[in-house]
């Protein structure tokens, strides 16, 4: 009750100090935005080819019309590879070489962005979509019921259907953007052959109507394939700005308690029920929701600008619980520091002071090499958290794998909040 | 023996106060039976705070306070009292002495028998970015009290402070009669047996200290809480205090009802009589203590004042004596003997120097 009260106070304190609030959330979203502007965003508004592997594994169709073989997929590999930027003589795609055992790799390397296997019955099944749709057409025109007559000039409908696979991960920005644009490539060149169809039936039926919505026969399947390596520095960055705007944390919340120090109203506080842990709990699952909400918002900021994480929804989960783990060890340190200061400019001068070089020494900056330094600073939330983002969001790792670093986080935060709480409580919760 | 409900005298000896090695010299202090009868709410004894530099801001400070009673502490800024005040609620630890609540050491206390004071700061301390009723429902949860009750309190407070229109105003809106007005709210919100009230009316508009005070007149008057009640201000000491502590300097200098300490400097009235030459001073206070009836004849500031029982029908022969004595009056003003007065004949010195 009394610590629900603190959060609930501290919370409507800070949501009603615009002015602040305003500082403390845009405060790490611009610095985010600066780096990544910096790293890799220098082509950014420019058009540039996507780089995509075809695999077409199509063995064609005889041409019953024509008399010849034919080989759709070819086509369709033809046409992507012409497609041109609007207003533009760039190419849209730039196709690249390799093999269906390659493509795995090629993909997890980000070589390419997507990767399209046209099945082998492609052609098959664009034949059969080409006669259906005449039949269809057809037979709207004169019944289901004359049809036997007429069967002699109406083509043979076919049994077969296909579906093109465009593969990538949906953590790259690139193949959003491409699987986009071959779907719509891929849907327009089916509405290109049913219009051929169409054509070439209006010869002799001049009344024919032309190709209605349904699309039988040919499909396009989207897969998923998460956990590809980055593209870009900024890839690598993003994480430890991340933790680095976390870090910034510990400035609002040693100010924040430390004017309630200098205001006397914690003077209020200490005399009635409450307790050191209602006070600094309370003020710790405020600042935690604070601090959640600046994870999703340097998250947001990050993938506008062209972070691109990788392992999907999976990953993004783990990363939001790290960054709330993280937050909470700010607040505690935040705590900490407020026990030390005897007024905000201190509080805020020394915050600085211990947050800016953390943020150095747990590699958000700089990555160091492994050793006894490395080892040390683990011992640090903000580096388990540094690692673990890393880990989840940039190398697509899964929850297994970063468990460590998110014990390690529990347990570092666990014992900072522990000293936090005794060192405010002794300074600041005692008579004078 | 005295007899009950009487002042009495007391002459206490050399006193080592603990918090220096010194022994103050004999005081007197005159206290009033009442005092010690009857259950004590608050009890000091041999109070000492040092600060960090070698200031004594409390020196051996000794009183009790019973329950029921609107204790009054007088003194000029800076005698001690809110330095006594934030030792008697636990938020400073004596250098020496101790402070017991319904006789239990105050570090040692309950959390129950701390929830039984309430306090209200000099300054004005409330959370600038919550509305009133925040400010007083906060206070409420603070002390266990359920959501339901302590809005009820909180709207009953603000009616009696006169603030029901600014409830849901933040604040920092206020204007700072009406913040002084939140902040007593605050004190009394969980309805505590004991209220400590450090200088409620300073720097209040005349509406809002009528509201206060109207307020703690109500208190006093339902003899339920035990009401402390620090102020520089004489008529307030005076008009609510069952008691009044006079302290100046860190130490206690009187404890009486404001009638007796009135009494004990002299019945009657004073006379105030400005010379038109003060240097004349000495001369017609060598006069005027010659005078038969004439109890106390001392220059404060400017002024020269006679204290005599019917000093209004004395004022002839008194203008006749200065005259001999070549002291021209160029102003007389009679009125009624003060707190004030007591501070002065015990210092020397006015409450607002």
């Amino acid at each position: 009750m009394r610590l629900l009260a603190i959060a609930s106070k501290s919370l409507k304190e800070r949501m009603r100090n615009r002015n602040v609030l305003g500082i403390q959330l845009a405060f790490p979203a611009v610095f985010m935005l600066v780096f990544g502007i910096a790293f890799s965003l220098g082509g950014l508004g420019k058009n540039q080819p996507y780089d995509v592997l075809i695999i077409n594994e199509d063995r064609g169709t005889f041409l019953d019309h024509a008399g010849t073989n034919f080989s759709y997929g070819e086509d369709l590999t033809g046409l992507i590879r012409g497609v041109t930027f609007e207003n533009s003589t760039l190419p849209m795609f730039k196709l690249s070489n390799g093999t269906k055992e390659e493509s795995r790799d090629m993909l997890m390397d980000r070589k390419v962005a997507c990767v399209v296997v046209i099945p082998p019955e492609f052609s098959e099944a664009m034949e059969a979509l080409a006669n259906a749709t005449i039949r269809r057409a057809l037979t709207s025109l004169v019944g289901e019921g004359v049809v036997p007559a007429s069967e002699a000039i109406l083509p043979v409908k076919g049994q077969v259907d296909a579906t093109v696979r465009i593969e990538g991960d949906f953590g790259y920005m690139a193949f959003g953007a491409a699987q986009a644009l071959l779907r719509g490539i891929l849907d327009a060149y089916i509405r290109g052959v049913q219009a051929q169809a169409i054509e070439s039936a209006l010869r002799y039926f001049p009344d024919v109507p032309g190709p209605d919505d349904p699309q039988d026969h040919v499909f396009t399947e989207v897969v998923s394939v998460s956990g590809t390596k980055m593209s870009t520095a900024f890839d690598y960055f993003a994480p430890g700005i991340m933790i680095f705007g976390l870090l910034l944390g510990v400035m609002s919340v040693a100010e924040s308690l430390a004017k309630e120090v200098e205001e006397k109203t914690l003077s209020r506080l200490k005399i009635s029920l409450m307790t050191s842990f209602d006070y600094l709990a309370g003020s710790l699952l405020s600042w935690t929701l604070f601090g959640a909400f600046q994870v999703f918002m340097l998250f947001a900021v990050a993938v506008a600008i062209g972070f691109n994480w990788v392992g999907g929804l999976g990953s993004l989960s783990v990363a939001v619980f790290i960054g709330c783990l993280v937050a909470i060890s700010s607040v505690a340190l935040g705590m900490l520091i407020a026990g030390f200061a005897k007024n905000q400019e201190q509080a805020s001068s020394l915050a600085t002071l211990i947050a800016v070089p953390m943020s150095f020494v747990v590699g958000v900056f700089i990555a160091f090499p492994p050793g006894l330094f490395t080892e040390l600073t683990g011992l640090l939330p903000w580096r388990q958290g540094l690692v673990g983002l890393l880990q989840s969001l940039t190398y697509g790792a899964k929850f297994g794998k970063v468990l460590p670093n998110i014990v390690a986080i529990g347990v570092e935060t666990a014992v900072l909040f522990a000293v936090g709480l005794f060192v405010f409580s002794r300074k600041k919760m005692q008579a004078e | 023996m005295s007899e009950p409900g009487r002042d009495v005298r007391v002459i206490r000896g050399a006193v080592s106060c603990g918090c220096h090695d010194s022994v103050r010299p004999a005081r007197e202090v005159s206290m009033s039976e009442e005092g010690d009868a009857g259950p004590v709410a608050i009890e000091l004894e041999n109070l000492c705070k040092t600060f960090p530099g070698g200031v004594r801001a409390v020196d051996g400070l000794s009183l009790k306070i019973k329950r029921g009673e609107l204790f009054g502490f007088l003194g000029p800024n800076g005698a001690g009292k809110t330095t006594s005040i934030r030792m008697m609620v636990g938020l400073l630890k004596p250098t020496s002495g101790r402070v017991t609540v319904e006789g239990r050491p105050i570090e040692k206390a309950p959390r129950e028998l701390r929830a039984k004071i309430g306090v209200c700061p000099q300054e004005i301390v409330v959370w600038n970015l919550l509305t009133c009723k925040e400010n007083l429902t906060l206070i409420g949860a603070m002390y266990d009290l359920p959501a339901g009750e302590a809005k009820k309190r909180a709207d009953a407070l603000l009616a009696a402070m006169q603030l029901t229109d600014k409830a849901d105003a933040l604040a920092n809106t206020l204007s700072g009669g009406m913040k002084r007005r939140l902040n007593v709210a605050m004190a009394l919100v969980h309805d505590p047996d004991i209220v400590v009230l450090d200088e409620p009316t300073a720097g209040l508009d005349p509406q809002s200290r009528l509201v206060v005070t109207e307020y703690i007149d109500g208190l006093r008057k339902g003899k339920e809480k035990t009401i402390i009640l620090t102020t520089h201000m004489m008529d307030i000491a005076d008009q609510f205090s069952d008691r009044v502590a006079i302290i100046d300097h860190g130490k206690l200098l009187q404890l009486d009802t404001p009638e007796n300490l009135k009494d004990r400097i002299g019945k009657g009235d004073v006379l105030e009589i400005a010379l038109l030459d003060p240097s004349e001073s000495e001369t017609a206070i060598a006069a005027l203590k010659k005078v038969e009836g004439i109890s106390e004849a001392v220059r404060i500031e400017q002024k020269v004042e006679v204290r005599a029982l019917d000093v209004a029908g004395k004022i002839p022969q008194i203008l006749r004596v200065l005259d001999e004595a070549g002291a021209r009056v160029s102003d007389l003003s009679l009125r009624r003997n003060t707190l004030e007065d007591v501070f002065i004949t015990l210092t020397g010195r006015r409450l607002r120097e």
